[in-house]
């Protein structure tokens, strides 16, 4: 070990002391009147703003939400068990803000900016508020740009557009965070030079985790570590251990870091994974604050509270650098009730909803899309070209299966044209299974696709549809590479494309075997 | 409604019937006087909020050690208080009506608190100081906390001017755990 010289620990402490003045300290005080369950009636703080960070003893923070006639309400982002009756509180004279920067890249940080993951401080430079207004009508542009989330199901019937908010709704263990997941994942391929040339900007991703289990997001984390993705995303955790003031800032935490990406012109994706637990978080400390109660408990204002959330998400305008943000919501459902309250409020927020079911999870149809009432609002006019014209008909053609498939079950005799479409329902069913953490390019989901809805499927058995797919995308690569490097670089399907793509896939016909049964 | 509520209501009728009749000062007084009372004695405190202890036993008693001393009119305040069965609030009101009294005369409450005891030439000097800085008149009292070590500290309604040496000493060692300066 280096010796250490005692002249530079002084020179050291010189330059620490340099920076600290002596002069005399004006600040703001009250005295905690009451505490528990992580609320706090604070008595003084005169001049308090509402949702100012207030300091309470032993690094203790809180923010004021409410401005009573002789009190303050508080909520405690700390553990409240420190502090009692009696103890200074001092203002900040800032409201609940988070650090803002690159650095925050690759990290996995709390509600309030303090990194989680022991890798030492986070050197950021800049505060945002928490809450910001959201942009108003002049400073956005429509949605235009795709966001591939590499899942074929979702770019083929519902696309996501930059900018745009789609909600991800389900019952619990139907693959919300998968798909959310997938996303991130699948973003990767922004990052690259190849993706450069070709004009596609990179996506810099949030997940954040509201009310999970530590394990859980965990788990995420070290899926991302493992494919690469933490390099351009954040993760901000409140978990289900955490108090319920930090689960309630956690989503406006991620907005603000998204919105610091969007506003220098760049393209960012925050998932919010998920609100409902959000929503009980809120209604937890809105019950103890005693504002009324409204419908299952929750308080007036959980509309607003999502709301003025999501309405962050944004397409700027040109002028203002085209930076876009885009949000993916996800809400879990009870027993597939949609018409509960948090679940309807954030359907008619969001700009579409990707519906996942139990019924098909269970079924093998993973990702359990249920394609009948997944819709994407504005997701068309950001879809590729190419992918447009092929999957034209996908949606079409599954909605007539799943009509006839109930039929079907009844009798047997069926007519021609009846059985054609169920063989081919159940083709391309099969042909949108997708594994976890396996996002496909959008190159080869066109030629899938195109495959599927030209019915180059029919004489395929339903069991070898995935191998021939695979095969099929296999054979392309290595033989006509350059169809799809013509697709992802032109980004539409032009005749003389369609043309070779047709006879590639004629060549490779009669070499597929089917496997015998 | 809470307390709070309740004492401003009733602290601000009798601010503006005092007004109106301009026995202002003459209430302003007597209202510090049942004040000084009702702090000093804890028996008195525990007589008004008491259940058992019958209002009219309590208005007795109110009558009693405030007869002579108070005006009428403050006297009548109290037994109007009384009356409406809001004696518990009593202190609760007066104070607030001293509140009141010091915002409508422009005068503020000012704590310093210092390891020694300030001479009455440093308490003025202080108080006009503060004067200068709030610019409005400054009610100063004075306690000592060992503690400190040096310097002062004047709280000001919610505003505290710290300049004590313990404050300094506490920054300083913020400063030195923030620094991220090493030996290498």
């Amino acid at each position: 070990m280096a010796e250490v010289r005692p002249d530079e620990v002084s020179a050291i402490l010189r330059k620490q002391l340099s920076g600290f003045d002596n002069e005399v300290d004006v600040y703001d005080v009250g005295t905690v009147l009451q505490i528990g369950d992580g609320i706090a009636r604070v008595y003084g703080l005169s001049k308090v703003m509402a949702s100012e960070l207030i300091e309470f003893p032993h690094d203790v923070y809180g923010m004021v939400l409410n401005l009573e006639e002789d009190s303050v309400g508080c909520v405690l982002f700390g553990d409240y068990s420190l502090i009692k009756e009696g103890d200074t509180v001092r203002r900040t004279k800032r409201v609940a803000s988070f650090p803002v920067g690159e650095a925050m890249l690759g990290r996995v940080i709390n509600p309030l900016g303090v990194p989680v993951d022991g890798k030492g401080p986070v050197h950021t430079d800049k505060f945002l508020p928490l809450e910001r207004k959201a942009l108003g009508v002049i400073a956005r542009a429509p949605v235009k740009q795709p966001l591939q989330t590499g899942i074929t199901a979702v770019d083929a019937m519902i696309p996501i557009g930059r900018g745009q908010r789609e909600l991800i709704i389900g019952d619990r263990q139907t693959g919300k965070t998968i798909i959310a997941v997938d996303t991130i994942i699948n973003q990767k391929y922004t990052h690259t030079e190849d993706a450069k040339k070709i004009g596609i900007k990179p996506v810099y991703c949030i997940y954040v985790a509201i009310g999970q289990k530590s394990s859980t997001i965990a788990q995420v984390v070290s899926k991302l570590q493992e494919h690469g993705a933490m390099d351009y995303t954040t993760v901000i955790v409140a978990a289900a251990s955490e108090p319920a003031p930090l689960q309630y800032i956690a989503p406006y935490s991620g907005a603000t870091l998204g919105e610091f990406f969007r506003d220098s012109g760049r393209d960012a994706l925050v998932v919010y994974d998920d609100l409902s637990k959000q929503a009980a978080a809120y209604r937890e400390l809105s019950l103890l604050l005693r504002r009324p109660p409204g419908r299952e408990a929750f308080p007036g204002d959980v509309f607003y509270l999502h709301s003025r959330l999501l309405e962050r998400a944004s397409k700027l305008s040109d002028d203002l650098g085209g930076g876009s943000l885009t949000a993916l919501p996800v809400i879990e459902t009870q027993q597939g009730d949609v018409s509960a309250y948090i679940p309807t409020n954030v359907i008619s927020i969001t700009d579409g909803q990707i519906y996942l079911e139990p019924n098909l999870f269970n079924a093998g149809v993973r990702p359990a899309i249920n394609v009948g009432i997944s819709v994407s609002r504005v997701g068309g006019n950001a879809q590729v070209k190419a992918m447009r014209k092929v999957a034209g008909s996908l949606k079409l053609d599954l909605a007539q299966y799943r009509e006839l498939e109930a039929f079907a079950k009844f009798g047997s005799d069926l007519d021609k044209a009846t059985q054609r479409t169920l063989a081919k329902g159940a083709r391309l069913v099969e042909l949108l299974k997708q594994g976890q953490y396996n996002p496909i390019p959008v190159e080869k989901q066109i030629v899938s696709v195109f495959t599927g809805t030209n019915d180059y499927l029919e004489s395929i058995p339903v069991e070898d549809v995935k191998r021939f797919e695979k095969e099929l995308l296999e054979f392309i690569e290595l033989r006509y590479n350059d169809i799809l490097e013509t697709i992802r670089v032109e980004r539409e399907l032009k005749d003389n494309t369609v043309a070779r793509l047709r006879s590639a896939i004629e060549e490779f016909l009669p070499k597929f075997k089917a496997s015998e049964k | 409604m809470s307390n709070y509520n309740i004492s401003t209501r009733y602290a601000s009728a009798l601010m503006q019937l005092a007004q109106e009749k301009d026995i202002f000062l003459q209430v302003a007084t007597d209202m510090e006087t049942v004040f000084n009372t009702v702090r000093d004695s804890r028996e008195f405190q525990l007589m008004l909020t008491s259940p058992v202890i019958k209002t009219t036993d309590k208005e007795q008693v109110i009558l009693k050690v405030f007869e002579n001393r108070i005006s009428h009119d403050s006297l009548n305040f109290l037994q109007f208080i009384v009356m409406k069965n809001r004696e518990d609030l009593l202190f609760n009101i007066v104070r607030q009506f001293l509140a009141l009294r010091d915002e409508r005369l422009g005068i503020v409450n000012a704590l310093v608190t210092s390891p020694t005891e300030f001479t009455g030439a440093q308490m003025d000097k202080l108080t006009k100081k503060l004067e200068e800085y709030t610019r409005k008149k400054v009610r100063l009292s004075a306690q000592v906390n060992r503690n400190l070590l040096g310097g002062f500290i004047v709280k000001i309604e919610d505003t505290v001017i710290d300049a004590s040496l313990d404050h300094q000493l506490e920054l300083l060692k913020e400063e030195f755990m923030k620094g991220d300066s090493s030996l290498n």
